[in-house]
């Protein structure tokens, strides 16, 4: 046999190979997708935990206490975040549009909210403000630019 | 003249070993591919498994008509964490033209069994259509085979 020659039996090897390869990139590819829209959801998770927290602080805190807040991450063209302080329900609710999905979080609060304030986050802009103001003798923890 | 008969001698020689190596590979071929098929359906089901787990585990719902059978559990549980581990996945049954999974889950939290095993195998189903698998009279298929997965979902 000559040198530089592949034989038969090794091409058939090869091709088998081939099978069992082409199926583990097709899994891995999917994974890749799967795993950057849970990086959003955990970095998400974080920041609804972190307001629960941060809207109790300043409740504590009480009149014209301000905390200023950001992002923890960059916001692309086209995507926005919209906090909301909803007093009907409670919790604090975060929408966002990241990368073409929609993601949905909430958090229950411990404190009482009296008014519901909102605000959305769009390119280029990463902070906020959570205030607290004596309305009447009642604490409002309010959400600002 | 002689080497060139000689040469005719090996040509018939390596055609004869050449047979031997295809009839070696069409006996190993078909159960090879067979078990690759099952192989490559358990990777996704597991997958699709871990992947509804930690999609629980975070309760953050992603509006996409795939998460919407797990959407509503979260919701339900007013967007806490599920806690949830997948215990179990494998192959119950395989044939030349159909093979059935088992998995099973435990989670624990105040959701009733059935909405957690209902709300499971819906997104591992929407999950497999989306790799790859096609629907055949309602079943999923794969590779020529028909895949049943069983969803069992224990409070742990």
């Amino acid at each position: 046999m000559r040198r530089a020659q592949i034989t038969f039996d090794f091409l058939i090897a090869i091709m088998l190979i081939t099978v069992t390869v082409a199926g583990i990139v097709s899994i891995a590819s999917g994974e890749v997708a799967n795993a950057r829209t849970f990086d959003s959801v955990a970095k998400l998770k974080v920041l609804a935990v972190d307001l629960r927290d941060t809207v109790a602080q300043v409740y504590a805190a009480g009149d014209g206490f301000t905390v200023r807040k950001e992002l923890p991450f960059e916001l692309k063209s086209g995507e926005s975040v919209t906090i909301t302080l909803n007093s009907t329900t409670n919790r604090v609710e975060i929408t966002a549009t990241l990368g073409g999905k929609t993601l949905k979080v909430a958090q229950k609060l411990q404190v009482p909210l009296y008014t519901t304030s909102s605000i959305t986050l769009g390119p280029g802009e990463r902070e906020f403000n959570v205030t607290a103001q004596n309305v009447g003798g009642e604490t409002h923890v309010l959400l600002q630019g | 003249m002689s080497s060139s008969k000689a040469k005719a001698q090996t040509a018939i020689e390596v055609l004869f070993i050449a047979g031997l190596v295809l009839i070696g590979a069409a006996m190993i071929l078909p159960g090879y591919m067979d078990s690759n098929t099952d192989t490559v359906v358990l990777m996704h089901v597991k997958n699709a498994a871990d992947n509804a787990c930690s999609y629980l585990g975070t309760g953050v719902e992603v509006e996409d008509p795939a998460y919407s059978p797990l959407n509503a559990l979260i919701e339900k549980v007013n967007y806490s964490s599920i806690s949830c581990r997948v215990s179990r996945v494998f192959v119950a049954s395989s044939t030349k033209d159909s093979m059935s999974l088992n998995v099973t889950v435990v989670y624990s939290g105040p959701l009733e069994v059935s909405k957690v095993k209902n709300a499971i195998s819906g997104f591992i189903e929407n999950w497999l259509e989306s790799k790859g698998f096609s629907r055949v009279n309602g079943a999923l298929s794969y590779g020529g085979k028909t895949v049943s997965i069983t969803v069992k979902a224990v409070r742990g």
